[in-house]
C-alpha cells in the first residue's frame, strides 16, 4: 500500500508541511505493518533505517545492568525515530518495539540519509521535524531517568 | 558596522560563503547585554536563536529554595535558544550575561524562512543542534546505565537533573 500525502497531513508537526512537500515525503517512504510485540529496531545494532509513526504506539526500551529492560518512553503517530543512530553511524541506544498493531513510513538507508544531511528546503523542513522529536524524546527520557534514580534499582522489574 | 567579519570567525559559520554571511546578517538581528543583565526567564515564550558573537551568557533553572542552579554558561560562538524555537516550547531555562555580551538573534519566523528557501546557515545551525542532540542523549544514557550500576549520586530533591538540561532552553 502507498502512503498519501494526507496520512502524513493528519500526524502532529507534518500538517505545516505543504502539499509539494507532504507528497514528496510520502514517495520516500515504505509502508510497514507490525504486529504487537515486533521488536521494529534492537539496541546495539546498525542504524540502517529510520521511521515515522503512522499509526499504534511503540515502546522504547534499554537493556541495563543485569540484563533488565527499562521503559523509556512511548512513540506514537507523528514521532520520527531511528534518527541519530543513522547519521550518526552509530549503533543504536534502545530498542524499540510494537504496543499492539502499529503503521509505519520507513524511509531507506539512502532516503534518510538524503533527508537528514540534505540541503534542500524539503530536508530542511523534515530535518525541523526530526528534531522536534527528539526534542521530546529526550525531555522524556530525561524524566524518566529522574523516576528511575529516585527509586532504588532493586525495585525497578 | 557590519557584523559579517565577525560571523566569519565563527566554527558555526565557516563554511558560509561572504554572500550567504552577508544574507544571514541581513535577516538577523544583533542583541546587546549588559554586564548582569537577562535576556529571557524560565517560561518566557521562545522569540529567536542566538549565537554569542562576544561575551558570555549564563543558562540557569530555579532551584530549590529561591536559588538559581546554573545549567550551562557559553562563550564565543555558543548557540541557545534553539528548543524553544524549533519546539515552540516556553524557555526552561533562564539566559543572563555576567560580563555583557553581543549576540546575533536569528527570529523564530527568521528562521523557518531561512530553511524554507534552503539557505545554509539554516542547514549549519540545524546540525549542530542533530550534534548537541546526540551528546546529550549519549549523556543521558550513561547516566541511566550508572543508576543500574549503583553508581549515580543521589537525585537532587526537586527531580530534574539538571545537568542534562544544558543548553535546553
Amino acid at each position: 500500500m502507498t502512503i498519501r500525502p494526507d496520512d502524513l497531513a493528519a500526524l502532529p508537526g507534518f500538517s505545516e508541511l505543504d502539499r509539494a512537500s507532504l507528497g514528496a515525503l510520502a514517495g520516500r517512504m515504505v509502508e510497514r505493518h507490525h504486529r504487537d510485540g515486533a521488536v521494529i529496531a534492537e539496541q546495539g545494532g546498525l542504524g540502517t533505517c529510520a521511521w515515522v509513526v503512522l499509526g499504534g504506539r511503540l515502546a522504547v526500551e534499554r537493556r541495563v545492568a543485569g540484563g533488565r529492560l527499562v521503559l523509556l518512553r512511548e512513540l506514537g503517530p507523528g514521532d520520527i525515530f531511528g534518527v541519530l543512530a543513522l547519521v550518526e553511524n552509530a549503533r543504536r541506544e534502545a530498542r524499540v518495539v510494537a504496543r499492539g498493531a502499529v503503521r509505519l513510513g520507513e524511509l531507506p538507508h539512502a532516503e534518510a540519509l538524503d533527508l537528514f544531511n540534505g540541503r534542500r528546503p524539503l530536508a530542511l523542513r523534515f530535518q525541523v521535524l526530526a528534531i522536534r522529536s527528539l526534542f521530546a524524546d529526550l525531555r522524556a527520557t530525561n524524566r524518566r531517568l529522574a523516576e528511575l534514580a529516585a527509586l532504588p534499582p532493586v525495585e525497578i522489574a | 558596522m557590519s557584523i559579517v567579519p565577525t560571523l566569519a570567525t565563527l566554527p558555526l559559520f565557516a563554511a558560509l560563503t561572504d554572500r550567504e554571511l552577508e544574507e544571514l546578517a541581513r535577516h538577523a538581528r544583533t542583541t546587546t547585554l549588559r554586564p548582569g543583565e537577562t535576556l529571557f526567564e524560565e517560561g518566557d515564550p521562545p522569540d529567536a536563536i542566538y549565537v554569542v558573537l562576544r561575551g558570555d551568557v549564563r543558562l540557569s533553572c530555579a532551584g530549590p529554595d529561591d536559588t538559581r542552579v546554573v545549567v550551562g554558561h557559553l562563550g564565543t560562538g555558543g548557540v541557545f535558544g534553539e528548543m524553544g524555537v524549533l519546539d515552540r516550547a516556553p524557555r526552561s531555562a533562564a539566559a543572563d550575561s555576567p560580563g555583557g555580551a553581543v549576540l546575533l538573534a536569528v527570529d523564530g519566523d527568521v528562521f523557518g524562512a531561512l530553511v524554507d528557501e534552503g539557505h545554509p546557515a539554516a542547514w549549519w545551525i540545524l546540525r549542530h543542534v542533530r550534534r548537541d542532540l546526540a551528546d546529550r542523549f549519549r549523556a543521558v544514557d550513561s547516566r541511566l546505565d550508572a543508576v543500574f550500576e549503583g553508581e549515580a549520586d543521589p537525585p537532587s530533591p526537586t527531580g530534574p537533573l539538571w545537568g542534562l538540561l544544558r543548553r535546553s532552553t
